[in-house]
């Protein structure tokens, strides 16, 4: 009889019974910190992946050679010939900043032989040696491609130029806008030793045409002055002998390097000639652009650095896969004026 | 989630099990990302002391081709060889593949001008071997213009490693402090996940031995009537709690039955303590009488023999019948009689009514003869003939009947008394048989036994609640008073 009622006492409770709350809470208490715990473990390996991100294959490994020029240009070149060939699996790597060493082009051109690289792109130079190097690249199978300026003669693979012919016809659309009066005084700087060369022809054509087809207005006085290329100091006096002559001092001033624009910029300031004569320089650097914001130049003309950058990769990859590209490939050119100056300064 | 199943023990150690676990999973992964650091902080130096090692060999191997270019000899040879080998081992620790990481690029560049390198040197060597003077001489101002871009390209990855080294360095830097900061946070954390798991799980252990505890105080008190904590644990503590339960109903129902045997013995007596009350009471009244009757009897039987010797036989026999019924008064005082002799004191106490009232009674009875014989408590129907006299036929003006009957029916002998008179109510009826009737009043009405009295003695003496029954169908209709013996008491008393 007792252990009925024993059993039906126990019958009395439900063993099938919910969680109760000491359960909820442990059961809550433990997902926090699951969650707590996953968070910082998704976190640690967050941080260790992106870390890892610039582990990225490439196939092709290029690299770019500058030497001769500014490094504004050049360094914007390279920074889009980086990018571009990122998206494409080229690394390019820019030797030729070495600050213990005095290599030159040849140098770098060698090493870059030494490291066997998969293509070189290449400030060019007239230099032999650079020449001997470029040709022996080329014999052991390393494509070359120059940009900016070319090295007549070498076996290199291909020329990303700014056209002289379209240059001069730029210079001359921007004399035609820049001129305050109908009948303006315009003096292309030209080098003597240039002027042997057909680009410099090629230039002083395209400018003429351009008056004559798109200036057709104006009765421009056009005329080329040589600068010596012997010195800086007679280069002065040639500009100092143009500017002081107030019978032969030009309203426009077209200079043909940096070299040339700067000179002129500074003969102007110390003369006090700012305002009268108005500059249209080439080659962009970092304080030609102040000169441009100061409104001290009237205007920049230079490589398209975007179009070549990717024009430069773009040429050594068509050699490497298909076995030829073009000998010459035309970029075109940029206008800096007071209008856009500030976009490249924000850029530098 | 079978918990109830889990003993004791195995909840103790469960607790423990599972606060070691956390806290020892939160160390594996805290030890784990520390080496990690560690590893780094050790990998951090080491790019810088391969390059060294690779510089010092290329020195060396520049040294031999030097040497053996100069002087060709053989040591030097061999000991180019030998460097070459240890050279092409040390190359192979750098990278070889274009991974967009500077100083990797920069490892590829090195590994392949050092293999250009040990190209022309070779070619050097053995153009001195073959004596070969223009070519030698030409490869050794190859060799060493390469070895001059390969030492400034091993300073160069060197410069820009240290440089890196020391930003990894400063970046580990931050990465300790921060890791010890977040170890510490994460340690807090686990110390209090921790606590707030062994405060939980050791509260739900302990709080049915505390509920028990306190219910325990409770029914130690001598309060059972306390709530029972209900468990379906099954470990030690559910067992505890259940045989508690057990035991305070137990005794809870050990209680009840206890308390129902007192009521029944406290029953028992108080009947029987009621029943000898009943009769000393009725016995004192009689004694009372009985004073006077001894002397009335006497002196009745005086006056009978007076009157027999006067020949006055109506007065003998009234003095006659006056004097048994005082002695049938006087006999019974025991309190058991039989039919026979309560009929008999009935027809008396009538005989001396109808005198007294010269016969306005009529009375009539019809006996069975055989049922003359059973016992009975005496002084019964005469103070129920009494009560019809007084109540029912006292204030009536037609004739005044009493009718008696004893027959038997069933398993009962029937004793009926019934009158003519002026009948009962229900509630009257029901009154008399809940013996709700001031007792004083009837005593004050007439110095006999009252009728509560008999139907009490009734009651206790046959322990039967239905052994009278009063009826009456309306005003002036009369009443019965039927009185049920059981026959087995009869006989029960005849054995």
């Amino acid at each position: 009889m007792k252990d009925n009622k024993y059993e039906n006492y126990v019958s009395e409770i439900k063993p099938g019974k919910m969680l109760d709350r000491y359960w909820m809470f442990i059961i809550v208490l433990l997902s926090l910190f699951t969650v707590v715990m996953v968070g910082l473990i998704v976190f640690t390996q967050t941080q260790v992946k992106k870390s890892k991100d610039s582990e990225t294959k490439y196939q092709y490994h290029y690299m770019f050679i500058s030497q001769t020029r500014n490094s504004f240009i050049s360094d914007r070149i390279y920074e889009e010939a980086k990018k571009h060939g990122k998206e494409n699996e080229i690394y390019v790597e820019q030797l030729g900043r070495f600050s213990d060493s005095n290599y030159g082009t040849r140098d770098y051109l060698k090493m870059a032989m030494d490291m066997k690289v998969d293509g070189i792109i290449l400030e060019g130079s007239d230099d032999e040696e650079v020449r001997l190097c470029i040709n022996q690249a080329s014999d052991s199978g390393i494509p070359v491609v120059t940009i900016l300026s070319d090295c007549a003669g070498s076996r290199r693979k291909s020329f990303i130029e700014l056209g002289d012919y379209n240059l001069g016809r730029e210079y001359g659309r921007v004399v035609i806008n820049i001129t305050e009066t109908r009948t303006p005084k315009v003096v292309l700087l030209m080098n003597e030793a240039a002027k042997e060369k057909d680009n410099e022809n090629q230039i002083e054509t395209g400018i003429r045409e351009t008056f004559k087809n798109e200036g057709n207005h104006l009765q421009v006085q056009f005329s080329i002055q040589q600068l010596e290329i012997s010195g800086e100091y007679s280069s002065s006096d040639k500009i100092s002998e143009i500017l002081l002559d107030e019978k032969k001092r030009p309203d426009i001033l077209i200079c043909m390097n940096e070299k040339d624009t700067k000179l002129v910029y500074q003969s102007l300031i110390d003369y006090n000639l700012e305002g009268e004569v108005k500059i249209i320089g080439s080659c962009v650097s970092e304080s030609l652009l102040k000169a441009v914001r100061d409104g001290g130049i009237a205007a920049l003309i230079d490589v398209n650095t975007e179009q070549t950058g990717v024009l430069c990769v773009d040429a050594l990859n068509d050699y490497i896969e298909k076995g030829r590209v073009n000998n010459y490939i035309i970029v075109d050119d940029t206008v800096i004026t007071s209008a856009n100056v500030e976009r490249y300064i924000k850029d530098e | 989630m079978n918990r109830g199943r889990w003993t004791f023990q195995a909840q103790i150690i469960c607790i423990f099990l599972l606060t070691f676990s956390v806290l020892f999973l939160v160390n594996l992964y805290m030890y784990s990302n520390m080496n990690t650091i560690i590893e780094n902080v050790d990998k951090t130096y080491v790019g810088n002391k391969n390059l060294m090692e690779i510089r010092g060999k290329l020195d060396e191997l520049q040294s031999c081709v030097t040497e053996y270019l100069n002087t060709r000899s053989i040591d030097s040879l061999n000991q180019f060889y030998n460097r070459e080998e240890e050279y092409r081992e040390l190359l192979e620790t750098l990278n070889h593949e274009i991974i967009g990481q500077a100083d990797l690029i920069m490892e590829k560049n090195i590994r392949n001008m050092s293999q250009s390198y040990l190209e022309v040197a070779n070619k050097a060597l053995n153009a001195k071997k073959e004596r070969d003077i223009e070519g030698y001489q030409e490869y050794y101002d190859e060799v060493q213009e390469m070895f001059g871009y390969l030492v400034t390209c091993i300073n160069s990855l060197n410069s820009t490693l240290f440089r890196n080294n020391s930003d990894t360095y400063d970046k580990l830097l931050d990465s300790v402090r921060f890791t010890e900061m977040m170890y510490s946070m994460v340690l807090m954390l686990t110390g209090f996940l921790n606590i707030c798991l062994i405060i939980v799980l050791i509260r739900r252990i302990t709080r049915p031995l505390l509920d028990l505890a306190q219910t325990a105080k409770e029914v130690g008190k001598g309060n059972l009537e306390v709530q029972l904590i209900e468990s379906n644990n099954q470990t030690e503590i559910g067992i505890v709690i259940r045989a508690f339960n057990q035991m305070v109903n137990s005794l809870k129902d050990y209680i009840e039955k206890l308390r129902k045997s007192v009521e029944a013995e406290s029953a028992l007596r108080e009947n029987t303590i009621l029943m000898e009350a009943y009769l000393k009471d009725a016995q004192l009244r009689y004694l009372q009488a009985q004073i006077n009757p001894h002397f009335l009897f006497n002196t009745l039987n005086a006056g009978a023999q007076l009157a027999m010797l006067e020949d006055a036989d109506k007065t003998y026999r009234y003095i006659h019948k006056v004097a048994d019924f005082f002695r049938y008064i006087v006999k019974k005082n025991d309190g058991l009689s039989t039919v026979s002799e309560e009929i008999e004191l009935v027809d008396d106490y009538i005989y001396i009514l109808n005198v007294r009232y010269a016969g306005e009674i009529y009375y009539q009875k019809c006996v069975e003869d055989e049922l003359l014989n059973i016992s009975m408590p005496g002084m019964i129907l005469q103070p129920i003939v009494e009560n019809c006299i007084k109540h029912g036929l006292h204030d009536i003006t037609w004739e005044k009947k009493i009718t008696l009957t004893v027959v038997r029916e069933s398993d009962h002998v029937v004793i009926s008394v019934r009158d003519n008179g002026i009948g009962m109510t229900q509630e009257q009826i029901n009154k008399i048989l809940s013996n709700k009737k001031p007792e004083k009043a009837d005593r004050e009405e007439g110095r006999g036994i009252g009728l509560d009295n008999v139907i009490t003695r009734l009651h206790t003496f046959y322990n039967d609640k239905d052994v009278i029954e009063i009826t009456s169908v309306g005003d002036n209709m009369g009443t019965e008073v039927a009185i049920y013996i059981p026959t087995a008491y009869k006989e029960k008393e005849h054995v």
